[in-house]
């Protein structure tokens, strides 16, 4: 773009802009003042709009095996302050926990019952699943980077989380959260330093990094052989609905978040009003 | 392969092309949409630059910029055409200074 056409942004009254808290206002009252939309379109737009962030929480599901990091992941992308072993595993009800983030907009999140434990409860909870899942803005299945075998995971999303998510015209709030690749290296060699997360730089190591590397593919593969992830499928996820991250040391969290927000219908409306204001804090 | 599956095929890079056919090597049973899309995921960086899995806030406002367009088109139509070039201003100015700090956002809106 020719940098000369921001002004036509320039001409924005700045009283204006601090009537609007959330990133998503001011960026909306930003562009209806440069393109000079009447009060009536504005205020039709901004009645939806404050709709969309008061009028309905941001609901969240979060899905996984026992371990995989669900309350870590939580904490890491949503800025909450769970400890880590406040998701009960083997639970039989679902709790929808809603958290007010401020300006009346509320994250709420469902920690949804592991599946594959008898078929007498999977029963019961592909019931829940099918009741909350249609309901959520973004649904997270956490998968563990250094899983030996993916494979229950992928049972899991082919017969019961992706026919759902079709059947409902939902498979875009679905995303695929590999967690934990600071920990690829224990599963191959525990003793090598070299393997090891870099705790100072804050980043894996090149041989750590060219292990991860080795082993998104080695699930991509496994995905794809699955066909739950495929290019141009009306019925599989896309690849970039999959995102490799470690929640403990905040490793690509922002990957995390561009995911997120291209998800499904609402994703950009969490990123706009609280999501990109913490990954700024934390990137800080 | 058919006729547009071997246009895809030759629409992909060199690189990709190797991949494409390691997947046809090492999976012959996969169709022709599963090699291309293990070729495609083979040739992407993942992680940003280097292995700093850090990705710049500025990407994220993009995407953030691209979906809320979208939502004013679906919701919006009568309104959309007011505002469709001033979105696509906005969005190409972010894109230009995706490289830039945060500080760019800040000031984006401070100078409004």
């Amino acid at each position: 773009m020719n940098m000369d056409k921001k002004v036509i942004i320039e001409e924005v009254d700045q009283e204006e802009l601090s009537n609007y808290s959330s990133m998503i206002e001011k960026l909306f009252a930003a562009i209806f003042k440069a393109a000079a939309v009447s009060k009536a379109d504005k205020e039709k737009v901004f009645g939806k709009l404050n709709e969309e962030i008061k009028g309905k929480p941001f609901k969240v599901a979060i899905i996984g095996q026992a371990g995989v990091g669900k309350s870590s992941t939580l904490n890491s992308v949503f800025g909450l302050n769970l400890p880590t072993s406040d998701i009960e595993e083997g639970t039989t009800e679902i709790i929808e926990k809603i958290f007010p983030m401020g300006d009346g907009f509320n994250l709420s999140i469902y920690d949804m019952p592991g599946l594959l434990q008898s078929r007498k409860k999977d029963k019961v909870y592909e019931e829940m699943y099918k009741d909350i899942l249609p309901t959520c803005d973004v649904i997270i299945y956490i998968i563990k980077a250094n899983t030996r075998n993916v494979g229950d995971d992928c049972k899991i999303l082919k017969e019961v989380v992706l026919p759902i998510c079709n059947e409902t015209a939902i498979k875009d709030n679905l995303i695929i959260a590999v967690n934990k690749v600071d920990t690829i290296g224990e599963t191959i060699d525990p003793d090598d330093p070299e393997l090891m997360w870099d705790g100072i730089s804050n980043k894996p190591t090149q041989k750590l990094f060219d292990c991860i590397l080795k082993k998104r593919i080695d699930i991509f593969e496994k995905l794809i052989s699955e066909n739950l992830v495929l290019l141009d499928s009306p019925t599989a996820l896309k690849p970039d609905q999959v995102v490799f991250y470690s929640a403990v040391y905040n490793y690509n969290l922002g990957e995390f978040l561009k995911v997120v927000t291209k998800a499904g219908k609402r994703g950009w409306i969490w990123t706009g009003v609280r999501g990109l204001d913490l990954y700024r804090n934390n990137n800080k | 392969m058919t006729q547009s599956e071997l246009e895809e095929y030759n629409r992909l890079t060199s690189e990709q092309k190797d991949f494409y056919n390691m997947a046809k090597r090492m999976h012959p049973e996969w169709s022709h949409r599963q090699c291309h899309t293990y070729a495609v995921i083979c040739s992407q960086d993942p992680f940003g630059d280097g292995n700093g899995g850090d990705l710049s806030p500025m990407e994220v406002f993009r995407v953030m910029i691209r979906q809320a367009d979208i939502y004013m088109e679906t919701n919006f139509p009568n309104i959309y055409p007011q505002v469709k070039e001033t979105f696509r201003n906005v969005y190409n100015y972010v894109k230009s200074a995706v490289s830039t700090t945060w500080d760019t956002i800040v000031n984006f809106f401070k100078n409004l």
